[in-house]
């Protein structure tokens, strides 16, 4: 404002102009450009000809200013790369997303995958015929542990067909239907299970109880258990072939119990164990080939 | 004055000179600089193209309306107007005259509308808005008629509004550069004294 104030041109000549409109000149330009304008519409040779001379003209100025201007458009440029950055970053975040869920449902796949692979490298390894089977439900309440399988009759299946996971065994075929069957889960309180432990090879009863762990009955008074001993089927009664895995011993304040290996909780996959008869031994430890029918869990289907 | 001349007075004058030269150089020089910076390629997108080339437009108001304030204020020859918009032209490879039009079509309107404005007391930034807004119609109009196709409206809506935004920037580092002339009036004063 001081500097208005003391503008000589604003004081002296301040409205003296006010009112005059623009020059001769500034109209006839004006209609010259117009003239261009039409020109330049035909393409006449002329305006090709001023384009060419302008530009002759104006090209080294131009030229000078573009080095000129070169950390100008660096920034412009850079303005631009940051703009399709963001755009890229929001396009990474969406596949990043997408993909997390493909790696996930890929995963999910894999351990599906490692799961089956397991069960059929441990079945065949028994000497067996197996048939793997998808688990359906799962009764799994304070009265009872068992599974309902989608395989059964049509599928060879039989009631007292031992079920193994891919970390060991799960329990027994109690029902057969014509495409399903429930199985018996070690756990179940009305499950009992012959087995051995340890290196010492004591001999006991897998008890289940309803509980995530199996208690041990009728063990040898001078059995040596210790924590971390590993339980399988003795194969005693012929329900079960001797040799699977069943758990660990855990040694509690008041009592010995077995953590089950086999993820009884929510098994997706099993394999029934084909043998027949369906309580007949598949090599028991001992050669006992005695038969029970109802199984050592007395629930025969 | 006569004897009482000092070497101080001769360079006092001397730089009045020189600043005298340099105010009345300096609207063709801004012009220049402003043309220079709508030809040269910036890498801008589609719809910022015009923001550039509309930036003399500027330029060509300050000065002219610096000229209502008399006739000893430094002008633009609108001959050096049309030049600029000739240069824009034929280095963009637009329809020669478009923008010597629409730069000519802007000291016009500011002369014409911008004077009323004054009068009314519009200060200066509005009667930029103002100016913009027709010569803006008017360019998107000539386009349309050029093209025989109505023009995309958009980029010139932006270019204006960027070059509005703009405008008092430009005004301000004008008027910095720009010498007063009251600072060597005393000595002009004595002379005549």
């Amino acid at each position: 404002m001081a500097r208005i104030a003391h503008d000589p041109y604003l004081i002296r000549g301040a409205h003296r102009q006010a009112g005059r409109g623009p020059g001769a000149s500034l109209i006839l330009l004006m209609l010259a450009a117009v003239l261009l304008l039409v020109l330049s519409r035909l393409d006449h040779p002329v305006t090709r000809h001023i384009r060419a001379t302008v530009t002759e003209w104006v090209s080294p100025a131009a030229a000078w200013g573009s080095s000129l201007l070169g950390p100008v458009r660096a920034i412009a440029a850079h303005f631009d790369d940051v703009a399709a950055l963001r755009r890229d970053l929001a396009t990474a975040r969406a596949e990043i997303a997408r993909l997390e869920a493909a790696d996930w449902r890929a995963a999910e796949a894999t351990r599906k995958l490692a799961e089956v692979e397991r069960l059929a490298a441990m079945v065949p390894a028994l000497g067996a015929t197996y048939r793997s089977a998808r688990v359906l439900t799962e009764a799994v309440g304070p009265f009872s542990r068992s599974l309902v399988i989608d395989a059964g009759g049509e599928h060879g299946l039989r009631a007292g067909h031992p079920v193994v996971g891919p970390a060991g065994l799960v329990g027994r075929v109690v029902e057969v239907g014509a495409r399903a069957a429930r199985v018996l889960l070690l756990t179940d309180i009305a499950s009992r299970v012959p087995v051995v432990i340890g290196d010492g090879r004591a001999r006991a009863i897998a008890i289940g109880d309803n509980s995530p762990r199996l208690a041990i009955g009728y063990a040898d008074r001078d059995a040596k258990m210790t924590d971390g001993d590993i339980v399988a089927t003795s194969g005693v009664g012929g329900s079960f072939p001797a040799g699977l895995r069943i758990g660990r011993i855990a040694i509690g304040e008041r009592d010995l119990r077995i953590v089950p290996f086999a993820d009884l909780d929510a098994p997706e996959h099993v394999s029934v164990l084909i043998v027949d008869p369906p309580d007949a031994a598949l090599g028991t430890a001992d050669g006992a080939g005695q038969r029970r029918r109802g199984g050592a869990n007395g629930k025969a289907g | 004055m006569g004897s009482s001349t000092t070497l101080a007075d001769v360079f006092a004058v001397a730089a009045r000179v020189l600043a005298r030269a340099w105010a009345s150089l300096l609207p063709a020089l801004s012009l220049a600089l402003a043309t220079l910076a709508a030809i040269v390629p910036t890498g801008l997108g589609a719809d910022w193209r015009f923001v550039p080339a509309l930036f003399p437009l500027a330029v060509v108001h300050y000065w002219a309306d610096r000229r209502r304030n008399g006739p000893g204020a430094p002008t633009l020859p609108a001959l050096l107007i049309f030049a600029s918009g000739l240069a824009v032209d034929a280095m963009t490879s637009g329809p020669l005259g478009y923008w010597a039009l629409v730069y000519l079509a802007g000291a016009a309107l500011t002369h014409v509308a911008g004077t009323r404005l004054a009068r009314l007391g519009v200060s200066r930034w509005p009667r930029f808005v103002a100016v913009t807004a027709l010569v803006g119609s008017l360019a998107w109009a000539t386009a349309s008629l050029y093209f025989a196709n109505s023009a995309p409206l958009w980029p010139l809506a932006v270019a204006s509004a960027v070059v509005i935004a703009a405008e008092p920037l430009i005004a301000a580092l004008l008027a910095a550069v720009t010498p007063t002339v009251a600072s060597f009036r005393p000595a002009f004063a004595d002379r005549r004294a």
